[in-house]
């Protein structure tokens, strides 16, 4: 009677995983000016959506950023909707992958909404190096916000946030610079035409299904449609958009079919109107 | 003289947790991937159950209403007793824990250390002769809440027999659970056991051979050749004894009559860092009392470097002409035994703190602290690598330090509370898939505390079975539902299509699920909600649910 062999290492796949992930992020820097093998001092970072690097001129985020997006706010506390912080996450999660640590700074006001930490573990972010900073005041965020960018051992950092005077959002940016670190906020989009020190900007607009099915009719797929704009970039056109779907259940990003998209074009006007974006 | 704290793991749950006693408790350790009981109180053992019993089988002897079923804290445990010979001193100046030899290959609860030696050669004198002396300690432990059985002799090793098999008792005699919850507080108060000088072999010879602190091996192969009780043993010849047995049979039997030194090592209490500064004048002037709590952060740091290791908590406090003394207490993620960053962390606190009266005095200490890492090289950063431990989570050196440096200062300016991370559970009940812990203040190489319930988190799963929300409500929010659509098949209500939240009202576009959640009965109130994923019309992504029993609609979270 033979013996069976051996189980193979549970860690296997574990490792092939990861080296499918180092090959795809070295087939997608390659090419840019600069990039080429992602070492972990490299100052590109892909922003986890190739639909959103081809939008850049750069190809994704570059380290000792601010990069901000502007979003529907949420109704019932801080932050802001529409599937930025999906995006936010997936650079987090990118930015975080040579080391270092992911980090979110949230204020927590009594019944206000919460971070939810499996979310972001669903997203794919390193729970056990996730740090999350709950000040409670306006002048504890402002100093948490700034240590927090002055630390070269974090990855990448994350505020749903609000009103930002000018002096400190300067030095947010003058320190993320110096650390190296991105800086990932998520902000109204009602702060639109205040002046920012971010880098980049973008502007994202949740768009309606293709359908409006009602509640008998079960959608089939679980995908969540928003536009991304650019407001500013450097070095970049303006307004270039891109259409894309979150998937919530399996968790990917992508970019939108474009077989829906004269109608989502339609219903994004009256979209607008209503939401008063 | 030999000290012995019966079921000292139970006994020490018991006193921290009075409202135990009665019930049937039971320790388990993990061992080689299963779990298996390792201390049991009296009404357990009643039940039937025993050391080495998987802890599924002892669960289901156990009535579910009278068992406490924990894991074994062995750290604990370790650290009271060391607290006990601490306080032990007043007895002898050299106190020692009792370390039994290993039984067989692993180390259980059972072998940790159980109990106290202490060295007292001329001592019994001073308190009044032998037998006043021992029965003061009893006395004494019995006061403080402890069961104890105590045996004098000229030895370690016949103070030890004494005292765990001396009297025709077994070794596992009654503990003080069952006494106290019939008769309040008073705790029985056992006879010391004296065996007079030259008198050891005498006095060993009815004991069993376990008695002589042997391995169970060479217990059950003396077992085996009929040989039970010491008497017996001593009584062959010790050529015979050499060719069968190992060397440690015959060093014990000559430990325990006196033929050899035993070398018992004596616990000494930490001194404990502090250093302190006394003004001539009470002075409220910051600079001075700054530059005195430098100097004394200074003292402190060269103390800790020169013991290898790091202060994890720091306490300033300063003594004011009138009223309470003023006090600053900070925490650290890793011990930290560098001036500079302590000095950095209490300044922070130290700038929001009004003065308004004078100071005469300051102190500062340093009442926790932990072996200091050594720094390794690395090599090569590695990428994303889980190493257990708070040091481990965040890779290459640089970034470890930065990081820890930047959770001590946001926690002392913050609070500790401010500071967290997370970790899942792998329940399904949403508000507790995940647990928060403060990162900074805590010992980082601890093993893990007690648990309340005997549930341990399960393997977290990688991806719920659902989608989740990136916002959660902290408590789920009553929301109206205006109107629903009724399924036709199921004479229930059906999936939401309008309703109202914060006075506004939003029409359903889209809707996923239902998500039924149906757990956690064992917490109290049984969960029982259907989880529905709702998109309005105007883009916004709600998490709202309707729980079964109340009928009634929650908004639980939000989507992105």
């Amino acid at each position: 009677m033979s013996t069976d062999p051996p189980p193979t290492e549970p860690v296997r796949p574990e490792i092939l995983r990861q080296l499918a992930e180092v090959l795809r992020r070295a087939e997608r820097t390659a090419g840019v000016a600069g990039g080429g093998v992602d070492t972990p001092h490299s100052s590109l970072v892909t922003s986890g959506v190739p639909a959103v690097d081809r939008l850049l001129p750069s190809g994704g985020f570059v380290r000792g950023t601010l990069v901000e997006w502007l979003a529907p706010p949420n109704v019932c506390g801080p932050g802001a909707a529409g599937g930025a912080g999906a995006l936010a996450l997936s650079a987090a999660r990118e930015a975080a992958f040579a080391g270092g640590a992911v980090v979110v700074v949230e204020r927590a006001d009594g019944d206000a909404l919460r971070f939810h930490p499996p979310a972001a573990a669903a997203w794919g972010v390193d729970l056990a190096r996730l740090l999350i900073v709950r000040p409670t005041s306006d002048a504890d965020e402002i100093w948490a916000l700034d240590q927090v960018a002055r630390c070269r051992g974090v990855a990448a950092w994350l505020w749903w946030g609000g009103g930002l005077e000018g002096r400190d959002f300067r030095r947010l940016q003058l320190a993320t610079e110096q650390s190296g670190s991105l800086g990932l906020l998520v902000r109204p989009c009602a702060l639109q035409s205040q002046p920012s020190w971010a880098t980049l900007r973008m502007v994202v607009e949740p768009l309606p299904a293709a359908h409006t099915a009602g509640a008998n009719d079960e959608p089939r797929q679980t995908v969540q449609r928003l536009r991304v704009r650019l407001l500013r970039v450097r070095g970049g056109a303006d307004a270039a958009t891109v259409d894309l779907e979150i998937d919530d259940a399996t968790y990917t990003i992508a970019a939108a079919k474009r077989g829906d998209l004269a109608a989502s074009l339609a219903d994004s006007a009256s979209l607008a109107r209503r939401a008063g974006a | 003289m030999a000290i012995w704290l019966p079921r000292w793991p139970i006994q020490r749950l018991l006193r921290d947790e009075p409202e135990l006693s009665g019930r049937a408790v039971v320790l388990y350790e993990s061992f080689r991937g299963g779990r298996r009981v390792c201390a049991v109180s009296q009404r357990a053992a009643q039940r039937g159950v025993h050391i080495d019993m998987p802890v599924a089988e002892a669960t289901s002897l156990v009535e579910r209403h009278e068992r406490y079923v924990a894991a074994h804290d062995a750290a604990a445990d370790r650290a009271m007793l060391e607290q006990l010979a601490g306080w032990c001193q007043r007895f002898s100046p050299l106190v020692a824990l009792d370390i039994a030899e290993e039984k067989g290959a692993r180390e259980t609860a059972a072998s940790g250390p159980q109990g106290l030696l202490l060295d007292v050669t001329g001592l019994p004198s001073l308190f009044g002769g032998e037998g006043a002396f021992a029965r003061q300690i009893v006395r004494d432990f019995s006061r403080e809440g402890w069961y104890v059985r105590v045996a004098l002799a000229d030895t370690a090793g016949t103070a030890w027999a004494m005292a765990h098999y001396g009297g025709g008792r077994t070794a596992v005699g009654r503990t003080v659970a069952d006494r106290r919850s019939h008769r309040g507080s008073k705790l029985p108060r056992e006879v010391p056991q004296i065996v007079p000088a030259g008198q050891s072999l005498a006095a060993l010879a009815p004991l069993p051979v376990a008695a002589l602190r042997l391995s169970e091996a060479t217990v059950t192969r003396l077992a085996s050749l009929g040989l039970i009780t010491i008497g017996q043993v001593a009584e062959l010849p010790r050529a015979a004894l050499a060719s069968r047995f190992d060397e440690e049979l015959l060093r014990r039997l000559d430990e325990a009559l006196g033929s050899r030194e035993e070398a018992t090592p004596a616990e000494h209490a930490a001194e404990p860092l502090m250093a302190a500064c006394r003004f001539p004048t009470p002075t409220d002037r910051r600079e001075v009392l700054e530059f005195a709590w430098q100097d004394l952060i200074d003292q402190l740091c060269r103390q800790l470097v020169q013991r290898g290791e790091g202060a994890l908590r720091l306490e300033c406090s300063l003594e004011l002409e009138a009223g309470e003394p003023l006090l600053i207490s900070l925490s650290t993620y890793r011990p930290v035994a560098d001036a500079r960053h302590l000095k950095d962390l209490l300044r922070l606190r130290w700038e929001r703190q009004p003065l308004d009266q004078a100071a005469w005095r300051i102190e500062v200490s340093v009442p926790l602290t932990a072996p200091l890492e050594r720094r390794q090289q690395t090599l090569f950063d590695a990428t994303t690598t889980h190493s257990g431990g708070p040091g481990g989570e965040f890779t290459g050196q640089t970034t470890q330090r930065a990081v820890a440096t930047l959770i001590d200062r946001l926690s002392s300016r913050l609070g500790r509370e401010a500071v967290l991370s997370a970790r899942l559970t792998g329940d399904a009940v949403p508000e507790y898939a995940s647990l928060t812990r403060p990162l900074s203040g805590q010992r980082p190489l601890r093993t893990t505390a007690r648990h309340r319930s005997s549930r341990q988190p399960q393997q977290p799963a990688k991806r719920p079975a659902g989608a989740r929300p990136l916002w959660l409500v902290p408590r789920p929010l009553r929301v109206p539902v205006v109107a629903t659509v009724v399924v036709a098949e199921h004479e229930r209500e059906g999936t939401p299509i309008r309703f109202r939240l914060r006075g506004t009202d939003h029409v359903v576009a889209r809707c996923w699920g239902p998500e039924r959640i149906e757990t956690g009965w064992w917490r109290g109130a049984a969960v029982r909600r259907d989880y529905y994923r709702v998109e309005t019309t105007t883009g916004l992504r709600f998490w709202l649910f309707r729980c079964l029993r109340q009928q009634a609609w929650f908004l639980h979270g939000m989507f992105e």
